[in-house]
Parts: C-alpha cells; structure tokens; sequence
C-alpha cells in the first residue's frame, strides 16, 4: 500500500487492522503524532489528511492509502518553523509538550476550516459571510485536543 | 535540608478572584472571568511564570467543577478510568484568565525565589465555590461542584 506522508511517497505492507497512527509510529517511525487514548478522546494523535485534521488513532491505514498525510513534522523543520510552530514557542504555548503536536496540526486545519467558512457550535449566525475570529470561536474549535498541563 | 527552612516557614500566598454563571435549568457551572494574584518572592521569568499560574488555575478549575474519580462500591473498581469519562478542562471550559504578581524578593531565600507551580491550584476551589454560592444561594462543599448539585 502506498501513502505520501509529508510530500514524500512511501509504501509499506501492513496488517488491515492497523491504525493510520500505528502506521505512522510503528512502521515509518514518525514519533510527532501520540498515542494518548487511542480512542479519540484527546486529540494528542491529530494529523492533517489533505489539509483536513483527523484523529490518527480512529483511522485505518487502508482508508487513507493514496491520499496525503501531514503529520507534525511535515510541517516545519528545526531553522524553518512553521508560523504556529514558532508562535507556540513565542507564546510558551505547551509545558511537557505530549499533547503539543496535535494542538499544532489541530491549529492548522482549524486554521484551513476557518478560511472555508465551516461552521461551529458558537457561531450565532450560520448565514455570515466571514466567521469572526474570536476567542470563544478558537476555544470551542480546539476543544478536541486535551492538554493535562493546562498549558495550551 | 537548607539551614533556612529549619528556622523560617516558607510560604507563598494568593488571592482569588472568580465570576461564574449557573444555567437555572440545566445547573451547569460556567466560569466567565478570573483573576488570581500572587506572592510567590521574586519572578525570575514572567512568560514561564504566567504559564505556571495559568495552568494551575485551569487545573484548579477542572478540580472544582469536573474531575472525580468513582469507584464501583461492589468491585473497588474505577468505573471512569478514561478521558472520555474523566473529564478535564478542555479550551472551551476556560475563560480569560487575568494574572498578577508582588515579585518581591524572599529575604530569607538565596535567590528571592520560591516555588510556583501548585500555588495556582489551591484556594481555586474555593473561589469556584464562593461564586457558585454567590450566584445561586447553594453552598456546595464537595467538590466537583456538578450540575446534580445545584439542581
């Protein structure tokens, strides 16, 4: 089966029943991506599929063959960081940083679903052109990555 | 042990502050403001700082209104031994958090220093609690404070 994981194709032979996150952890060795609940519950294992975020751990590998995969560290790199990257470390926005790449893929394609006008538990008007960026609306779209440090 | 601490006590302190609203129907508890202040001797880094209080707060908050572990009487089991069920402070459930500090050195610490971390927990119960009264006459005195308590 085949994959572009982080703009570079990768082909493996895995087992039906592993978890894209497995995938990700156990046979490219991609350790950005965590395993917190693996039950969906704390978003630690948040990657971008075709800009999209997802939990990892909730996803077969089979269902997402073909299609392109961003995980933290295909976002930026040691030198170049990517503009959350870097405003979560100008901001001290983590403690012991478990939960930290999720928050920032999670960031991202809240970031992506902004831009498409996607709607959101606290959006009062469901027909507005612009969503507005407020700190409520942040809150309630990030609320599905978990942080124990409550530093996020 | 550090000569100091046998003959001074070292303690650090804050005051609380906190606005809660309580849904009259469903009795669910949101926190819309706070603001903790503290006298934690000299600050060494605000950014880091800030964090630790903030975070201790967030925390404080989940220990007020949401986290409880429950045990099956029957079995001595955890009947809520996952995050789904356990539940924590999530982005939503924490409002502006405002804080402030002395800085004002420790005479008797060798840097002026003294810890922060869980200075920011404690005493947030309590301002949960004195707001919850405040806004609907119940004194809740276990914690969490869940929406079956204030019904």
């Amino acid at each position: 089966m085949r994959w572009i994981v982080n703009r570079r194709e990768v082909e493996r032979e895995v087992d039906v029943r592993t978890s894209l996150l497995d995938l990700l952890r156990e046979h490219l060795h991609l350790f950005g991506a965590k395993k917190g609940c693996n039950q969906g519950a704390c978003g630690a294992c948040t990657v971008l599929v075709d800009g999209e975020r997802i939990n990892s751990c909730l996803a077969l590998a089979v269902q997402y063959e073909g299609r392109e995969i961003t995980t933290v560290e295909g976002l930026g790199a040691p030198g170049s960081l990517h503009p959350l990257q870097q405003a979560f470390v100008e901001h001290d926005g983590f403690q012991c940083g478990y939960c930290t790449p999720g928050q920032i893929c999670s960031a991202v394609g809240m970031a992506a679903e902004l831009r498409k006008g996607m709607p959101s538990y606290v959006n009062e008007d469901l027909d507005a052109e612009a969503i507005p960026l407020s700190h409520d609306e942040l809150r309630e779209r990030m609320s599905g990555n978990l942080c124990r440090s409550d530093a996020a | 042990m550090p000569l100091e601490l046998q003959h001074w006590s070292m303690h650090s302190h804050s005051a609380l502050f906190c606005e809660v609203r309580v849904n009259t129907v469903t009795g669910e508890t949101l926190v819309s403001r706070f603001l903790g202040s503290f006298d934690c001797g000299r600050i060494l880094n605000a950014k880091t700082a800030a964090s630790q209080f903030r975070g201790g707060i967030i925390m404080g908050l989940g220990l007020a209104l949401m986290e409880e572990v429950l045990f099956d009487e029957r079995t001595g089991r955890i009947m809520n031994p996952s995050l789904a069920k356990y539940h924590v402070p999530a982005h939503l459930d924490v409002p502006e958090i405002d804080v402030i500090w002395t800085d004002e050195p420790d005479p008797h610490a060798p840097a002026g220093t003294r810890g922060i971390a869980e200075i920011g927990i404690t005493g947030v119960g309590a301002a949960v609690a004195n707001a919850v009264f405040n806004a609907t006459g119940k004194r809740v005195r276990d914690l969490p404070i869940t929406l079956d308590k204030l019904m």
